[in-house]
């Protein structure tokens, strides 16, 4: 059951009547309890996915509390939630006995282990530092395993989802029912028809066996290429957070908002603020600012160097969370290059120029929709590093070249 | 504002997210009529 289908749209509709049943938050936790634990039993279908399931969820549960009970402070918590998933990650990820490799590969894809992770090291770091006071089992299995958040996220803090599911009068109202039907509705046009209709333009196979296109037309559709794969992505990705965001308002759970209008973005840095809100402020609180912090520490003489060494191990590290390959990795050091390119230049230019001086000419509208322009391009070519094998992108630019030179 | 005022544009607002509610799933379901090939999640991590 995969979250779009029409079985999910059923279950859907029985689940909000059946949560609209009784306003009490019990009763609601007790509901997307069970809910879960159907959609666990659903794409964990075999019993070692199942044994996987429950192993993941008990044992990371029992660390969460560890951490809570011990205070195990920040550095020492992420680094050993780190340790923790990458044992996990690598383990699952061999062939073993009792998990064949398609039910390893299957349970990771379904149950969103990176997703699993993120939490786990939030609620482990945030635990320690008592920021959540309090942990009951069956919120955080709620948390943990919200079937809505599963494929796309987006990564909610845990306070922010407890403080939702225990309040009372969580349910919501008629007018709030139909926004998220709306909202649903939005990212089925999104994910399923525009992304769809989006889609062939992206790939740059169709231009290569086209004789007919040449001047103007070939360059048209060297831009869709160029620039496809970005508004694909965003289509796709956007639209499946569309759909988690209106399931969980349907059951009376707010979740935060994942995307702001990416294409407005006028410098690297807002591009991230824009895009993937919930990965990015987990990476800012998590990865960056205590590195940045450390390193002002320890290497003071650094100085700006600093910051731009932080930018780069951030979004290195975000790069790979997509997958540990070498184009994922570029497209986080492209993203980390732009940042701290960009925080440098900025700090120098704010030296130099007088403030009130530097403000208009940033407010300006022809500056800022150069910024848009450059930004833009800068992130489509990311995205082509992100989303084509380095063959593909090899072999779109040697014909680009072997049409130039013709 | 009185509340009867209230209900009223609460009521005229959701009449109007109803419509465009109606309109989306009649585009959806035209869109599934020309058969537009669904996409999976290309986005998800690992």
């Amino acid at each position: 059951m995969q979250l779009g289908s029409v079985e999910f749209i059923a279950f859907l509709l029985v689940l909000t009547l059946v949560t609209h049943g009784y306003d009490h938050p019990a009763w609601r936790t007790g509901v997307l309890a069970v809910a879960n634990l159907l959609c666990l039993y659903t794409f964990a279908s075999t019993p070692p996915q199942q044994l996987l399931v429950v192993v993941m969820l008990v044992s990371s549960y029992a660390i969460a509390r560890l951490f809570q009970l011990q205070h195990l402070r920040g550095p020492w918590a992420l680094a050993g939630c780190i340790a923790l998933w990458a044992f996990g990650w690598a383990t699952i990820r061999q062939p073993g006995p009792g998990l064949p490799a398609s039910a390893q590969q299957d349970a990771l894809a379904l149950v969103g282990f990176s997703y699993f992770m993120f939490k786990h090291i939030h609620v482990c770091i945030d635990a320690s530092q008592e920021a959540i006071p309090r942990l009951r089992p069956v919120t955080y299995f709620n948390y943990m395993a919200g079937f809505y958040t599963w494929a796309a996220g987006p990564i909610q803090r845990f306070p922010d989802f407890a403080n939702q599911l225990e309040a009372d009068g969580g349910q919501p109202t008629r007018n709030e029912v139909l926004v998220a039907v709306n909202r649903i509705l939005n990212g089925y046009i999104k994910a399923f028809v525009l992304a769809a209709w989006v889609a062939p333009y992206a790939d740059p196979a169709g231009i290569y066996h086209n004789g007919e296109l040449t001047g103007w037309l070939l360059c048209c559709r060297l831009f869709a290429v160029y620039f496809g794969y970005y508004v694909f992505l965003y289509l796709n990705f956007s639209g499946y957070c569309d759909l988690a965001i209106g399931t969980a308002a349907m059951l009376g759970l707010r979740l935060p908002e994942n995307f702001n209008s990416p294409f407005l973005a006028r410098n690297p840095l807002e591009f991230w603020q824009r895009w993937h809100i919930t990965l990015s402020e987990w990476l800012r609180d998590y990865v960056f600012t205590p590195l940045y912090r450390a390193l002002r520490t320890h290497f003071a003489v650094l100085g700006l160097a600093g910051a731009a060494l932080a930018y780069l191990v951030t979004f290195g590290i975000a790069g790979l969370w997509h997958g540990p390959t070498p184009n994922y990795l570029l497209f986080g050091l492209l993203h980390g290059v732009a940042a701290a390119g960009y925080t440098i230049g900025n700090a120098l230019i704010s030296r130099w120029v007088e403030r009130e001086r530097l403000r208009r000419f940033r407010a300006h509208f022809g500056v800022r929709a150069l910024g848009m322009v450059l930004c833009n391009t800068y992130v489509a070519l990311t995205m082509l590093v992100f989303g084509w094998p380095m063959e593909k992108l090899n072999h779109l630019v040697q014909f680009i070249l072997a049409r130039w030179a013709a | 504002m009185e509340p009867a005022a209230e209900i009223e544009i609460e009521s005229g607002g959701q009449a109007r997210l109803v419509a465009i509610i109606i309109i989306k799933i009649a585009g959806l379901l035209l869109a599934l009529w020309y058969q537009v090939p669904q996409t999976e999640f290309v986005y998800a991590a690992f």
